[in-house]
């Protein structure tokens, strides 16, 4: 079967590319794009690592047929930092050691990011609940829960 | 292969066929397709048939069967609907899909056994929950009044986790419905629990239920529980649910 036209806006970009029947929105991401921020890591929609916005909403990228979602709205973490500087979600990752191997930190971020953008006041029981789709086997959740937490405070402070 | 978006309830059951699967949400099929090579024709994407979105109208709530579990905003389900997977995978995971999600997923099914729900088949006539069959295009249900509604999950953990025990329940004078979930591959409902229970909600008619209610269930093992464990705390679960304990 012939491949079909996508055009998706990948973080505030108009992006258009061909797309094999079944190609999955993570795949499109990593080997059409080249934007490999986004992990392959369970294809099962367990792990997390592949969480992007879709529209607005954190979702498993490797879930997602893309031609179902062609004309909608992604955000990876690649558009997270803003003319170089790193935003306050991810500078509270690095300083707060959040990062150990680094697989589910993209993931982690982007789910934060749109906890971030509904509730910018989370409670420790709001993060829980967020990342609780997206997995760590190094840092044991603490440090990123702290994080995240720090984040929203960073924020408010800027604001 | 071919992936069909079809923009209507007609396009979809005309894009059907041998060797063509359903997908909505896509976290059941997509895992299965991920992980091994199936010989398929095509998908054929629920996403924009148009069946998505809740009202409520004259006490009556129809949910469109490829509404986001996240977009399930009816207050009386939220803890039912926080209490399956994750904030990420209900962003996909449909009210439909949950409907053929084998236990011991699918919670929102087993709410909708003691709802009493209908599905709507193929955008046309109405049938029992329990006799759902693809292609589910809506559910309806009366929405319980208010102290009406029971629900309760046994998990491994507090969130993302698949049941152990799911109770849910609507009592109130002379009506018990009790459905439950991850105690048989369906979700089953407890008819001799139901009727010691259309008496009202006293302790002893509770633990009276509680002990009837395994009449109802066919446990099964699988890594989250055994089923002599599932057996043994179904009882307590039913307690928890039906009197806050």
């Amino acid at each position: 079967m012939p491949s079909t036209v996508i055009e998706l806006e990948v973080n505030g970009e108009p992006r258009e590319f061909l797309a094999a029947p079944g190609t999955t929105l993570l795949q499109s991401l990593r080997d059409s794009l080249g934007m490999t921020a986004a992990k392959r890591g369970c294809a099962q929609g367990t792990c997390g690592t592949c969480t992007v916005l879709l529209d607005g909403e954190p979702v498993m990228s490797c879930l997602v047929l893309v031609e179902t979602v062609d004309g909608a709205a992604v955000a990876t973490l690649e558009g997270v930092a803003a003319n170089g500087e790193l935003d306050e979600l991810q500078r509270a990752f690095l300083e707060g050691f959040a990062t150990q191997c680094g697989f589910c930190t993209s993931g982690m971020i982007m789910t934060a990011e749109a906890l971030l953008a509904e509730n910018p006041s989370p409670t420790r029981e709001d993060v829980v609940r967020a990342i609780s789709g997206n997995v760590c086997r190094c840092t044991g959740y603490e440090s990123i829960v702290r994080a995240i937490l720090d984040a929203a405070e960073r924020r408010k402070a800027a604001a | 292969m071919r992936v069909l978006v079809p923009e209507s309830v007609d396009g979809v059951l005309a894009a059907l066929g041998e060797r063509r699967w359903l997908i909505a949400g896509g976290t059941q099929v997509m895992p299965r397709l991920n992980d091994e090579p199936v010989e398929l024709d095509a998908l054929v994407s629920l996403r924009r048939a148009g069946i998505s979105g809740v009202s409520v109208r004259d006490g009556v709530a129809t949910i469109g069967a490829a509404t986001p579990l996240s977009k399930l905003d009816l207050p009386f389900l939220r803890g039912a609907v926080e209490s399956i997977a994750s904030p990420t995978i209900r962003n996909l995971a449909t009210v439909g899909g949950n409907l053929f999600a084998e236990q011991p997923y699918g919670d929102l099914a087993v709410c909708l056994h003691a709802l009493d729900a209908e599905a709507q088949i193929d955008g046309a006539d109405w049938v029992p929950i329990a006799q759902a069959r693809r292609l589910v295009s809506a559910v309806r249900f009366s929405m319980p009044g208010d102290g009406e509604w029971f629900y309760t999950k046994a998990m491994r953990r507090r969130h993302n986790s698949a049941s152990i025990v799911t109770v849910a329940a609507i009592v109130r004078d002379g009506h018990a419905a009790l459905a439950l979930g991850g105690v048989a591959r369906t979700p089953v409902r407890a008819a001799a629990a139901e009727t010691l229970l259309a008496a009202g909600l006293s302790r002893d008619r509770v633990e009276a239920a509680a002990q009837a209610a395994q009449q109802a269930i066919d446990p099964f093992d699988d890594a989250y529980a055994s089923a002599w464990y599932r057996r043994r705390v179904l009882g307590v679960h039913i307690r928890r649910a039906l009197l806050g304990e």
